[in-house]
C-alpha cells in the first residue's frame, strides 16, 4: 500500500508542466515551409501586420482561402526567416501579406511571392510531406510594389466579379474599401 | 396514528406484543412488551434519523415535476448538496463536471453540439427559474450574471428539446433553479481568497506579482408576514493568471414569495450584475502564451445585466394546474479595444402562459409563448424580432411499467416588422418501460432549432483584420436528435448508458463571401454526431462516494447526395465526403472521489478530453488533451464550514481554445457560515 502511495505521489509530480509548454513542438502529420523574407523599400509607419500566407493552387480560385498563415513578421526588419506549418500537400503560391492599422487583408496586401527558381516569371510550386520541413522557400517582399498582384491573380478576381486596380498607395479599390466604419 | 407529539394509546388484550413505530424520513423503531390483565405499560420507542432516498424529480424535461426514471431524455442533475461541497464562482465552473456537457471560451455544448462557434449564438438554452437566460443581441449566454452562491440545484436535459422551448434548445437545455426564501430567518456568508501559482514555465512568468483574488457573498432570507424574501449580493475580484486577465463584479438579487390562498404560488426574482474585466482574444506567441500582443494591452469590456422574472402557479385541485411567467432580460456591454469602441445594449422580454390537466391515465400541458428582443448596437445597428409560439405535450401511461410523450410546437419569428419570417415546427416523442424494479428502458427522438441572433444577422464590423458584413438571408440552424438508453438502480449504485445520434442542418459559421474580402455569418454545415454516454454514481463504504461520467463521440460534416424523404429519416442515410467536425474531442471522461467523515470531508476530481483532431483557425499549432485534477478538502465546525480547494493541481497546461491558455494552478481557502 506505501508502495502504491509512494508511485501516485511520484507521478502526480512527475506530471507537474505536462502538456502544452514555450516551445512549440511540431505537429507529427504537419509539413513545414520555411525560408527567409527579405523586404525592400521603406516599412509603412501604419504596418499593422505582416505575415506569409499559402495557397493551395495558382492562380487561386477563391483569394481568401488561404491554406495556411505564419505567425506575424517582425515590423520594421530589413529581412527575417519565417515559418508556416502546413497539411501534407503540394502548394502553388507562397506569398507575403502585409496589413495596415485599421485595414483588413485582401488583395492589396500582396507584397511578394515565392518564385520559380527554374523559371523566376511564375509562382515556385512547392511540395511537403507528412513531418517534413521544406526549406530555402525565400521570397522578396517590395513595399513599392505593394498590391502588385500577378496579372493571372487579377483575372480570376474579375471573373469573380471584383473590379482591381492598385491605388497609388498600394490600397487598391475593391468591394468594402471605403466602406464607413461604424 | 400517533399524536403530533408522538404519544398513543393502544388498548389490547393481555399478552406478549411487538410495537412498531415509523416515521417518514427516520429509521423503524420496535420493542417486544408483555401485557398482564389490567396493566398499563408505558412504551417509549425512540427512532434515529435516516435521511430517504427518494427517487430525484425533474421538471426541466417535460415542463413539469416527474421522477427521473420516468424522464424519456438523458437527463443529468447537480443537487445541493454537490453544489455545497463545491463552492463555485461561476456555474460553467460547475457545469464541467457534468457528463456530455462541454464548455469553450464561454461557449456551452452539449455532447458536442457546440466545437467552438465564432460568434454564432448559443446551441443550448438556459434558464434561470424557467425564465430564458440568453441574451437578446448576440443569443449567448453571460455566465457572471447567474447567481452562484444562490443555486440550489441545476438540471440538464441532453437532446433536442425545441418541441418544448424552442429556439436554442437545439441540442439540449440547462435549468437553474435559485435558491428559495427560508422560512426560518437565515444569514448566510461566504468568503473566498486565493491566488494562482507562479506559471510552471520561467519563460511564461510575465509578472513578479502574486496573482490573488477573492469574492464576499451576503445573503438573508426571512418571513414578512405572508412574504418569503431573500436578498443576496456579491462582490468578485481577480487579478487574473494572464495579461488583461483580471475582473470586477457585482451582484445584488432580491427574491419575494408568497401563497396568496391555498394552492397558489407566486414569485418575483430581480437579479443586477455588472462586470469590468480585462478582453485576452489571443496569446502575444506561445512563448509567451500568458502575455497578449503589445497593441491590445489594456483592451477592457464592461457589461451589466438586469433580470427580472414573476410567476404566478394556481392548482385548481390535483388535476388542473395554470402558470403565467413573464420575464425581461436586459443586457450592456461596452468595449475599450485598441482599435474599436462598441457597445450594444439589448433587452429580451416574453412571457408564457401554460396549463396541466391529468386525466387519468393521460395527461396535458398546453402552452403559449410571445418573446421580443430589442437591440441598439454600434456594430449590429437598431433592430426588432418578435417570437410566438404554442405547444402541447401529452403523456400517458397504458401500463404502470409504460410511458408514452408526445410533444409539438410551432414557432414564429419575425424579423424588423416583417422583412424576414420564419416558421418552426418541432415535434418530440419519448417512451420508458420499466423492465424490472431497478431497470427502465427509454427511447426519444425529439426536432430542434435556433434561430440565428442579431448579431448573426446583422454584424458590421471590423474583427481581427476582415471586415464582417451583415447576412439577413442568414436561415435557422436545425437539428434532430434519438437516443436510447438504460438506467439501473440497485443500491448505492447509479448507472445510467445512453446511446444517441444528433442530426444538425446549416450550422452557422464564418465565411468568406467569394470574390470580395468580406466576411458574414452563412449557413454551412451539415453535420452528424453519433455517440455513447456513460454515467456511474455509487456509495461507496467507509463514507466514499464516487462518480464517473464517459462520453465517447464520433463528429463529423459532410453532406447526403441524395437526401430522400423527411428530415428525421436522413439520420439513416450515409453521410458523404465527411471530414472531423472541428473542435470537437472525442473522448470525455470526468470523475470523482468523496468522502465524509464526521465533519471532514475531502474529494478528488478529474477531467479528461482527448486531443481534437481539428481546428479552424490554427491548425498547424500544437494540441494536446486535457488532464485536470482539482482537490478540495473541508471541515464543518457548528454553523461554519471551512474548505481548501486547488485547482490544476498537477498544472497541466492546454487550450480549449485556440492560443487561449486554460487556468494555471490556484489555491483558494473558503468560509461558508450561516446564522
Amino acid at each position: 500500500m506505501k508502495k502504491v502511495r509512494y508511485i501516485l505521489l511520484l507521478s502526480a509530480f512527475a506530471a507537474c508542466g505536462k502538456g502544452i509548454g514555450p516551445t512549440p513542438k511540431e505537429v507529427p502529420e504537419l509539413g513545414v515551409i520555411c525560408g527567409t523574407v527579405k523586404f525592400l523599400g521603406a516599412w509603412p509607419d501604419s504596418t499593422a501586420e505582416v505575415r506569409v500566407a499559402v495557397y493551395e493552387e495558382y492562380p487561386p480560385k477563391n483569394f481568401y482561402d488561404v491554406k495556411a498563415f505564419s505567425d506575424p513578421l517582425p515590423v520594421g526588419v530589413d529581412s527575417t526567416a519565417y515559418k508556416v506549418m502546413v497539411s501534407p500537400g503540394t502548394y502553388g503560391w507562397i506569398m507575403v501579406a502585409w496589413r495596415g492599422e485599421g485595414r483588413f487583408w485582401g488583395p492589396e496586401s500582396f507584397l511578394g511571392m515565392y518564385l520559380d527558381p527554374d523559371d523566376p516569371s511564375h509562382p515556385g510550386e512547392v511540395t511537403v510531406g507528412p513531418g517534413e520541413e521544406v526549406g530555402g522557400i525565400d521570397i522578396l517582399a517590395d513595399f513599392s510594389k505593394r498590391g502588385q498582384l500577378p496579372p493571372e491573380v487579377i483575372e480570376v478576381l474579375e471573373e469573380q466579379g471584383v473590379t482591381y486596380r492598385p491605388a497609388p498607395d498600394g490600397r487598391g479599390l475593391g468591394p468594402g474599401t471605403g466602406v464607413p466604419r461604424r | 396514528m400517533t399524536d403530533l407529539e408522538g404519544r398513543f394509546v393502544l388498548e389490547v388484550p393481555p399478552g406478549t406484543y411487538t410495537v412498531e413505530a415509523l416515521l417518514v424520513g427516520y429509521g423503524p423503531a420496535r420493542r417486544e412488551v408483555e401485557i398482564s390483565p389490567g396493566d398499563t405499560t408505558k412504551v417509549v420507542l425512540k427512532l434515529e434519523e435516516r435521511p430517504l432516498k427518494l427517487p430525484p424529480v425533474v421538471v426541466t424535461a417535460t415542463k413539469k415535476a416527474q421522477p427521473l426514471r420516468e424522464v424519456p431524455i438523458s437527463t443529468s442533475v447537480v443537487g445541493k448538496d454537490e453544489l455545497r461541497a463545491r463552492p463555485a464562482q461561476t456555474l460553467d465552473q460547475v457545469l464541467r463536471y457534468v457528463p456530455g456537457v462541454e464548455l469553450k471560451g464561454g461557449e456551452v455544448g452539449i455532447r458536442a453540439s457546440t466545437g467552438y462557434s465564432q460568434g454564432a449564438g448559443s446551441r443550448v438554452l438556459l434558464l434561470v427559474d424557467g425564465a430564458p437566460a440568453i441574451t437578446g443581441d448576440t443569443g449567448g449566454i453571460n455566465w457572471d450574471a447567474i447567481p452562484a452562491g444562490e443555486i440550489e440545484r441545476i438540471e440538464v436535459v441532453k437532446g433536442a428539446g425545441s418541441a418544448l422551448y424552442g429556439s436554442n434548445a437545439m441540442a439540449g437545455v440547462i435549468q437553474v433553479f435559485t435558491r428559495r426564501p427560508s422560512r426560518t430567518p437565515r444569514t448566510w456568508l461566504r468568503m473566498a481568497a486565493g491566488c494562482y501559482d507562479r506559471p510552471y514555465h520561467p519563460e511564461w512568468r510575465w509578472s513578479s506579482k502574486l496573482r490573488t483574488f477573492y469574492s464576499f457573498e451576503l445573503s438573508h432570507s426571512r418571513r414578512l408576514g405572508p412574504l418569503g424574501v431573500l436578498i443576496s449580493g456579491s462582490r468578485q475580484r481577480s487579478d487574473g493568471y494572464r495579461q488583461n486577465g483580471d475582473y470586477l463584479r457585482h451582484r445584488l438579487m432580491g427574491k419575494l414569495e408568497a401563497e396568496p390562498f391555498p394552492g397558489s404560488r407566486a414569485d418575483l426574482t430581480l437579479h443586477w450584475a455588472e462586470e469590468d474585466r480585462g478582453q485576452f482574444l489571443y496569446w502575444k506567441s506561445q512563448e509567451h502564451a500568458l502575455e497578449v500582443p503589445e497593441e491590445m494591452l489594456g483592451d477592457r469590456v464592461y457589461s451589466g445585466k438586469f433580470r427580472f422574472n414573476g410567476s404566478f402557479r394556481l392548482a385548481f385541485g390535483p388535476e388542473l394546474a395554470a402558470l403565467f411567467r413573464g420575464y425581461t432580460y436586459r443586457t450592456y456591454w461596452h468595449n475599450f479595444f485598441h482599435d474599436s469602441h462598441d457597445r450594444s445594449r439589448a433587452l429580451r422580454a416574453g412571457c408564457e402562459a401554460r396549463a396541466e390537466a391529468s386525466l387519468g391515465e393521460l395527461s396535458f400541458t398546453l402552452g403559449g409563448e410571445v418573446a421580443r428582443d430589442g437591440v441598439s448596437s454600434s456594430m449590429f445597428g437598431d433592430h426588432r424580432l418578435w417570437d410566438v409560439a404554442g405547444y402541447v405535450q401529452t403523456e400517458w401511461k397504458p401500463s404502470p411499467l409504460t410511458t408514452l410523450t408526445l410533444g409539438l410546437r410551432y414557432d414564429r419569428q419575425v424579423v424588423d416588422g416583417g422583412d424576414k419570417v420564419e416558421s418552426q415546427v418541432s415535434p418530440k416523442f419519448g417512451a420508458t418501460f420499466r423492465l424490472s424494479p431497478e431497470m427502465v428502458l427509454r427511447a426519444s427522438m425529439g426536432r430542434g432549432f435556433r434561430a440565428p441572433s442579431v448579431a448573426e444577422r446583422f454584424t458590421d464590423a471590423y474583427i481581427a483584420g476582415f471586415r464582417v458584413v451583415p447576412n439577413p438571408e442568414l436561415r435557422p440552424e436545425r437539428s434532430w436528435g434519438y437516443e436510447v438508453g438504460l438506467r439501473w438502480t440497485s443500491g448505492n449504485l447509479v448507472a445510467d448508458l445512453a446511446l444517441f445520434q444528433n442530426e444538425y442542418w446549416d450550422l452557422v459559421e464564418p465565411q468568406a463571401v467569394p470574390g470580395s474580402p468580406l466576411v458574414r455569418m452563412a449557413n454551412v454545415t451539415r453535420a452528424r454526431v453519433r455517440g455513447v454516454e456513460l454515467d456511474l454514481t455509487a456509495g461507496l463504504p467507509l463514507g466514499f462516494y464516487g462518480s464517473l461520467g464517459y462520453t465517447y463521440i464520433v463528429p463529423r460534416e459532410g453532406r447526403i447526395a441524395q437526401p430522400y424523404g423527411p428530415e428525421f429519416l436522413q439520420a439513416l442515410q450515409p453521410l458523404e465526403d465527411s471530414r472531423e467536425l472541428p473542435y470537437r474531442p472525442r473522448n470525455r471522461l470526468v470523475a470523482s472521489v468523496r468522502w465524509k467523515g464526521g465533519p471532514f470531508s475531502a474529494e478528488a476530481r478529474f477531467r479528461y478530453a482527448s486531443r481534437v483532431r481539428r481546428v479552424k483557425m490554427y491548425p498547424q499549432d500544437e494540441r494536446v488533451p486535457q488532464y485536470v485534477v482539482d482537490l478540495l478538502g473541508g471541515v464543518r465546525l457548528r454553523n461554519c464550514t471551512f474548505s481548501f480547494r486547488v485547482d490544476n493541481l498537477l498544472q497541466y497546461h492546454y487550450t480549449e481554445v485556440e492560443r487561449n491558455l486554460a487556468p494555471i494552478r490556484s489555491f483558494t481557502v473558503t468560509l461558508t457560515a450561516e446564522l
